[in-house]
């Protein structure tokens, strides 16, 4: 009768435990989970970074381009007050924009700037987290208490149909 | 402290199912709260979005691309505007009157960009490029067709006898014979790079077919996938160190072939018992090439759905990874071609401006003052055209030309390999996903079966256990 007892006690201490294909998973799930998060959230700040980089690179080129836009203007400024009608004319024949293209505009059309990049890193910290518990390993008593647990429903349901079955059936 | 009836239960609730969890290992009690947690990282992972940041840095590319081109359109205008005005003027250039600073001009950008100007012979770069043009077809694009004109029509360009104007820094800093170099090679490297990756695809299709007769006949080892396997990483590897795009994507569409075929014979009649030697042929390679199912044990254990799940997503992603190292590869090829066709543009207006000036290259005079404005104001017809015109093709040769290509070597060749890396972090992510998902599915799946307690209730119930417990007490 002992020996029976202990074996059915090993037996559901071990069907309370994770079984170890769900342990590894969990383990594999959390450490990727993870990894994941760390990488994007570097991708991220490196994307923030070049982006100001890029600020900064488009700052210069349109400095460069307004500096060498300023003499020309006051050149054409001083031919309009002198009334030079013919270099103003072909001027204004020869020297066009490109051909219009959709990826070549004006700065003036151009949208202010792009929303700024973010990435939430909650839902893959609260999945690494979930795992991360599935995978360790359950103590004794988490196992017992599992078990008591699961004694109990069993003992509620018993409980319950049994008060069912005794209840004198209404006139 | 419990009641004898309440222990009775309880021992009655866990006698009745251990027999059970001994005899199968894969049985375990249900546990409400980790079916709770495992739920919950299922639904997490569910709101995990990376669509958000890799859509909002394309919609930045694209923002940045106009934003640059014309910052980089602007500067050369002005370039572009301050020669026209003092060649119109004629006033503070260094090379006297505004024509002659002109023909300065002319030569200059020619001698850089096509080795001579051609303002002394009747040959013109013009004509040759015009020639290469109409020669173009589908054997014959104009890389071809230009490096063939250039070929025999170079030696006949023939530079004014004037002293020899100093060559001029282009402003889009590519030479012509730099970017037909460039352009013919972009085109033969893929077609190299093709041809080699088709090779490599033909070889390996040929030891896969003879692994799985040879598995079929039953003579098969585990080494003969694992000779496959390291056939199939030395073909992946050799395509990383030649930087070939296309080996990945052939050998990745030959493994996925094999995947596909594994799912169909697995999937409609079940996975308990797969139905040919080809589907154990099949499991064999999966199992070599990725660890997942069991081809030499007997009966053969198929892989689980998830792990084929995985195994795709692992597989989709190195082929999309060569397919955005193939789109970057071509995109380079066009914009290599769009580099050439601006070149020869720059080089053609400005042959047609030296061209057109030739007839008033030296009369009507000038003074060191006076520009091509008094020539357009002209009397005759024809020196006014000629001026007209001459300003008009050295214009077009910044406006077609200079500006484009330095558009293309500032902004668009930068931004491909950007958006390339974009791409591969787009599909990376992807990857990751549709390879947590299915592992996070298998926790939600363990979670939520398990023995019921409810249902251990019922049965105690039917067969009279609980009544019996209730009695005694």
């Amino acid at each position: 009768m002992k020996a029976f007892l202990i074996i059915v006690a090993v037996s559901l201490l071990s069907a309370c435990a994770t079984p170890r294909p769900v342990v590894d998973t969990a383990a594999l799930v959390a450490k990727m989970s993870s990894d994941m998060d760390r990488s994007v959230t570097n991708y991220v700040g490196s994307l923030k970074t070049v982006r100001k980089l890029d600020t900064e690179r488009l700052q210069e080129l349109q400095s460069d381009a307004d500096k060498r836009r300023r003499p020309i203007q006051d050149r054409i400024q001083a031919l309009k007050l002198a009334d030079e009608v013919q270099t103003l004319k072909a001027l204004d024949t020869v020297a066009v924009a490109p051909e219009p293209d959709p990826k070549r505009v004006a700065f003036a059309v151009l949208p202010v700037a792009s929303s700024p990049v973010a990435f939430d890193s909650a839902p893959l910290q609260a999945v690494a987290s979930i795992a991360g518990d599935l995978a360790q390993p359950r103590s004794a008593e988490e196992q017992l208490k599992v078990l008591l647990t699961f004694a109990q429903t069993v003992n509620a349901d018993l409980q319950k149909a049994t008060d069912e079955n005794n209840t004198p059936p209404k006139p | 402290m419990p009641t004898p009836s309440l222990l009775l239960r309880y021992v009655l609730a866990v006698a009745f199912i251990a027999p059970a969890l001994c005899g199968c290992s894969s049985l375990y009690l249900h546990s409400a709260s980790t079916q709770e947690a495992t739920a919950e990282a299922k639904a997490e992972l569910d709101k995990v979005s990376l669509t958000s940041v890799f859509d909002n840095e394309a919609a930045y590319l694209d923002e940045l691309e106009k934003r640059e081109n014309a910052a980089v359109a602007e500067s050369l205008i002005a370039q572009r505007d301050a020669s026209l005005l003092d060649m119109l003027q004629g006033r503070d250039v260094e090379d006297g009157d505004g024509r002659r600073f002109m023909l300065t001009r002319i030569d200059g950008y020619l001698r850089t960009l096509a080795g001579t100007s051609d303002r002394g012979g009747k040959t013109k770069l013009w004509l040759v490029i015009d020639e290469a043009r109409r020669k173009v077809n589908k054997a014959n694009p104009f890389p071809k067709a230009l490096d063939a004109a250039l070929k025999s029509q170079r030696p006949l360009l023939k530079a004014p006898d004037s002293p020899p104007t100093p060559e001029l820094p282009s402003p889009s800093g590519t030479t012509l014979d730099d970017a037909l170099a460039a352009a013919l090679k972009a085109t033969k490297d893929l077609a190299d790079k093709q041809s080699v990756a088709e090779k490599a695809q033909s070889e390996l299709n040929q030891q896969l077919d003879q692994a799985e007769k040879a598995l079929a006949a039953g003579n098969a080892s585990q080494k003969t996938f694992t000779d496959l396997l390291a056939k199939v990483h030395s073909l992946l590897q050799q395509g990383k160190v030649d930087d070939n795009p296309f080996v990945a994507e052939l050998v990745s569409e030959s493994l996925q072939k094999k995947l596909d075929e594994l799912i169909e014979v697995t999937d409609p009649k079940g996975i308990d018992q797969p139905q040919d030697s080809k589907a154990r042929a099949t499991i064999g390679f999966v199992h070599a090439a990725f660890g997942v199912g069991d081809a030499f044990s007997n009966p053969p254990r198929v892989p689980h759905p998830n792990a084929l799940a995985a195994t795709k997503a692992w597989l989709q992603y190195v082929a999309s990874e060569s397919e955005v190292q193939l789109a970057e590869a071509r995109s380079k090829e066009v914009v290599a071609q769009a580099i050439l066709a601006a070149v020869a543009e720059q080089v053609y207006f400005l042959s047609r401006a030296g061209d057109t000036l030739g007839p008033i290259a030296t009369k009507p005079a000038l003074a060191q003052n006076e520009g091509l404005s008094k020539l357009l104001a002209d009397k005759s017809p024809a020196t006014s055209r000629a001026a007209n015109g001459a300003l008009y093709y050295y214009a077009a040769a910044w406006t077609k030309g200079f500006i484009p290509a330095q558009q293309l070597n500032e902004v668009t060749n930068p931004l491909i390999e950007r958006r390339a890396k974009l791409q591969q972090s787009r599909k990376s992510g992807e990857a990751w996903l549709g390879t947590l998902k299915p592992a996070v599915a298998t926790l939600a799946a363990y979670g939520e079966g398990g023995v019921d307690p409810h249902v251990l209730a019922e049965l105690l119930q039917v067969l009279g256990l609980g009544a019996i417990a209730v009695g005694v007490n």
